[in-house]
C-alpha cells in the first residue's frame, strides 16, 4: 500500500537576468525563486491497483515519483510505501520497487544486454531458479532473445525499453513505477509494453503507477487516474467518471449534395428546447452537436435527413485527449 | 560464520560493478594506449629533469637523495600512484549532470560503495597494463639489483598494507570533492583544484622533504601525503622505527576520519540533491 499525505517539494532556483551584465549581476547576487513542484498532495493506493498519473509537462509527476522511490527528499509531508519511508530507508525500499524512467536506462550502456541482467541478478539477490523462470517469461512477452547479446548502446529505442521493463521486473517488485514507459515507441512496441505490464499485474498483483502522455496507455491499463496540475492533485477517480462528465457531447457531420444548406428549425421539429442543439455549417457540411443523454443519434439523423439531401454522415465522439486537454487548460475537473 | 556469509553477499553484490567497469575499460583500446604513452612520457620527462638538476649539484646528493634514489623514487611513486588510483569525481559528476544518479539510487545498493567498486575496476585495469609490466621489468632485469632497492618481506607487506589505506584515503578525499559538485555545479573548477592540491601535497612532483620545513610538516599531515608518499617511502626503506609507526597511524587516522566525515556529508548532500531531467 502506498500512502501519501500532504506531500510537498519546493525547489530553490536562481534567476539570472539575460545578457552579459545580467550574468555578472547574477554572479554576485542571484535572485532566489521558490518553485512548488509538488504542492500538498495526498492519495492512497492499494496493493494490485494500476493507477495512471497524468498531467501536463512540468506538472509534478516525475517529482512525485522520485519522492516515492526515495531519490528525492520531500520538503514537507509524509510518504510510506509498504510501511517504509522511502527517503529515510532508501535501500530497504529499493528492494521492493521496480522503476522505469522512459527517458533513461538502468542498463549498462557499453555491456551486452545479458550482462546487465546478470549484474541486476546479483544486486537484487535473485535466486538462479527465479532468474531462469522470469527470464523465460520476459522472453515470451517481450521477445528479448533476438538482441540479448548486443551491447545496450546498439539497441533501438523499442528494444531498449523492452529490456528496461524486464530489468525493472527481474526481482518481482511489489510496486512498479513507470515514468513515461511508452515515450517514443511505435505502435507494436507500445502493445508489447502494455502486455507485459498487464501480465505482471495479473500474475503477481504488482501495484503499478504509470505516468504517461499517451492516453491509450491509460485506457488500456488503468482503473484509476490521478490528474496533477501545477503540483496539485485536481482529480482522483475512475476514467469512466471523467468520460461521463465531459464525454456526453456528440457531434454528427452531414455532408449535403448542394453547396447551400437551407435554413430549418431542427429543435422544434424534434420538440426540444433550442439550447439542446448546436448547429453550424461550413460550405456543404452541417455540424450538429447534442447531448447523447437527451437525444439519440437516430432521432437527430432522421430529423436532419427529412429536411435536406444528405450524401455522407460522420459521427464523432469526444476523444479522451480532448477532455484531458480541456482539464489541463482549465486546471480543474 | 555469519560475518563471512555477509561479506560474501557484499562482494557478490558489488563486484559486478568492478567487472563492468573493467570490461568497459578494455573496450576503449585507443584511450588506453594514449594513456600508457602519456604515463611513460611523464616518467621519462621527470627523469630527464632530475638528471639535469643533479648535473648541477656539487655533492651529488639532494636532501639525502642521490640521483639513482631520485629516479627510483619517480618510478615507485608513479607505480604507487597507479596502485592507489581512484577518481570518483568524474563518475559522480557525470552521474549528476545527466541525472543518471537516479538510476543508481533506485537500486538497493549504497551509492558510495558502488562508485568505489566501479573505480576499483579502472584501478585494476591500470595496474594490469602499467604496474604489472614495471614490476616484471624490475624483477627480471638487473634494474632492481642496480637500483639499490632492498625488498624484504616485511617492507613488502607493510607497503601493501599502506597502499590499501592510501587507496581508501584517495577515494574518500576525492569523493568529498565529488559531493561539492552537487552544491556548486562547478565540476571543472573542482577537478582542477583537486588536481593541483594532489600534485603538490602528494609528493608526486617532488619528494616532500624538498619543501621548506614549515610547509613540509603541513603537507605531510595532509591526507594526500598518505596516499602515495608514505607507501613509497616505506618501500624504499626510508621510514624506520617510531617514524614508520607514526606514519601508519596517521594513515589509519585519516581513513577513519574520512569514512565518518564522508558518511555525514553524503547523507546531507542526498537530502538536498536535485535530479536533473525527466
Amino acid at each position: 500500500m502506498i500512502e501519501v499525505s500532504h506531500l510537498s517539494k519546493t525547489f530553490v532556483k536562481y534567476e539570472k537576468e539575460a545578457g552579459l551584465w545580467g550574468l555578472v549581476k547574477g554572479f554576485v547576487n542571484a535572485k532566489k525563486i521558490l518553485s512548488h513542484a509538488v504542492d500538498d498532495v495526498s492519495f492512497t493506493i492499494q496493493d494490485g491497483e494500476v493507477v495512471g498519473y497524468i498531467g501536463a509537462n512540468g506538472a509534478g509527476k516525475s517529482t512525485t515519483i522520485k519522492m516515492l522511490t526515495g531519490i528525492l527528499t520531500p520538503t514537507s509531508g509524509h510518504v510510506k510505501v509498504n510501511g517504509i519511508v522511502p527517503h529515510e530507508n532508501r535501500v530497504a525500499n529499493a528492494k521492493n520497487i521496480g522503476v522505469v524512467f522512459g527517458q533513461r536506462t538502468q542498463l549498462w550502456w557499453d555491456l551486452p544486454l545479458v550482462e546487465s541482467f546478470s549484474i541486476l541478478k546479483e544486486i537484487y539477490e535473485v535466486s538462479d531458479e527465479d532468474f531462469k523462470t522470469r527470464m523465460a517469461l520476459f522472453n515470451e512477452i517481450l521477445e528479448l532473445d533476438t538482441f540479448i547479446k548486443s551491447p545496450v548502446r546498439t539497441l533501438s529505442l523499442g528494444q531498449r525499453m523492452r529490456a528496461d521493463i524486464a530489468a525493472s521486473l527481474l526481482h518481482n517488485p511489489k510496486v512498479l513505477y513507470l515514468d513515461e514507459p511508452t515515450i517514443g515507441l511505435d505502435v507494436n512496441a507500445k502493445h508489447r509494453m502494455r502486455d507485459a505490464i498487464k501480465t505482471m499485474n495479473a500474475q503477481f498483483k504488482t501495484t503499478v503507477i504509470l505516468t504517461t502522455h499517451d492516453l491509450d496507455d491509460i485506457e488500456e491499463l488503468c482503473s484509476r487516474i490521478l490528474i496533477i496540475d501545477q503540483g496539485k492533485i485536481i482529480y482522483d477517480g475512475s476514467l469512466q467518471t471523467i468520460k461521463d462528465k465531459y464525454g456526453s457531447a456528440k457531434t454528427i457531420l452531414f455532408t449535403t449534395k448542394d453547396k447551400m444548406i437551407p435554413e430549418f428549425d431542427l429543435a422544434s421539429q424534434l420538440k426540444v428546447p433550442h439550447d439542446f442543439l448546436k448547429l453550424s455549417n461550413h460550405d456543404n457540411v452541417l455540424e450538429v452537436t447534442f447531448d447523447r443523454r437527451q437525444l439519440s443519434t437516430a432521432q437527430v439523423t432522421q430529423a436532419v435527413m427529412s429536411q435536406i439531401e444528405v450524401v455522407d454522415i460522420e459521427i464523432q465522439e469526444v476523444q479522451i485527449e480532448t477532455i484531458v486537454g480541456r482539464i489541463y487548460q482549465e486546471g480543474k475537473v | 560464520m555469519s560475518l563471512t556469509f555477509r561479506l560474501k553477499d557484499f562482494f557478490r553484490r558489488y563486484l559486478p560493478f568492478t567487472r563492468a567497469s573493467f570490461s568497459v575499460a578494455l573496450m576503449y583500446r585507443t584511450h588506453i594506449l594514449l594513456w600508457i604513452f602519456s604515463s611513460i612520457l611523464e616518467i621519462g620527462m621527470m627523469m630527464l629533469v632530475w638528471v639535469a638538476v643533479y648535473k648541477n649539484s656539487e655533492t651529488g646528493l639532494l636532501h639525502g637523495f642521490a640521483l639513482s634514489d631520485m629516479l627510483l623514487y619517480n618510478i615507485l611513486i608513479t607505480m604507487t600512484f597507479s596502485l592507489t588510483r581512484m577518481n570518483p569525481l568524474w563518475d559522480v559528476a557525470e552521474d549528476y549532470y545527466d541525472g543518471k544518479i537516479a538510476m543508481s539510487l533506485i537500486k538497493p545498493i549504497n551509492y558510495k560503495t558502488q562508485v568505489f567498486f566501479q573505480n576499483l575496476g579502472g584501478n585494476l585495469f591500470s595496474n594490469v597494463i602499467l604496474t604489472l609490466p614495471i614490476t616484471i621489468i624490475f624483477v627480471f632485469t638487473n634494474v632492481l639489483r642496480n637500483s639499490g632497492l632492498i625488498l624484504t618481506p616485511a617492507s613488502l607487506l607493510l607497503y601493501v598494507f599502506s597502499v590499501i589505506m592510501g587507496l581508501l584515503i584517495n577515494f574518500y578525499a576525492n569523493f568529498i570533492f565529488a559531493m561539492l559538485v552537487f552544491k556548486t555545479e562547478a565540476t571543472f573548477g573542482l577537478f582542477q583544484l583537486n588536481e593541483v592540491i594532489v600534485r603538490i601535497f602528494s609528493g608526486a612532483l617532488i619528494p616532500l622533504t624538498f619543501f621548506p620545513s614549515w610547509f613540509r610538516i603541513f603537507a605531510e599531515a595532509m591526507p594526500y601525503a598518505s596516499v602515495q608518499y608514505i607507501p613509497t617511502l616505506i618501500l624504499m626503506n626510508r621510514l624506520e622505527g617510531n617514524e614508520l609507526l607514526s606514519k601508519l597511524a596517521l594513515q589509519a587516522a585519516w581513513v577513519i576520519f574520512l569514512v565518518i566525515f564522508t558518511r555525514w556529508l553524503w547523507s546531507r548532500s542526498l537530502a538536498s540533491l536535485k535530479v536533473h531531467g525527466g
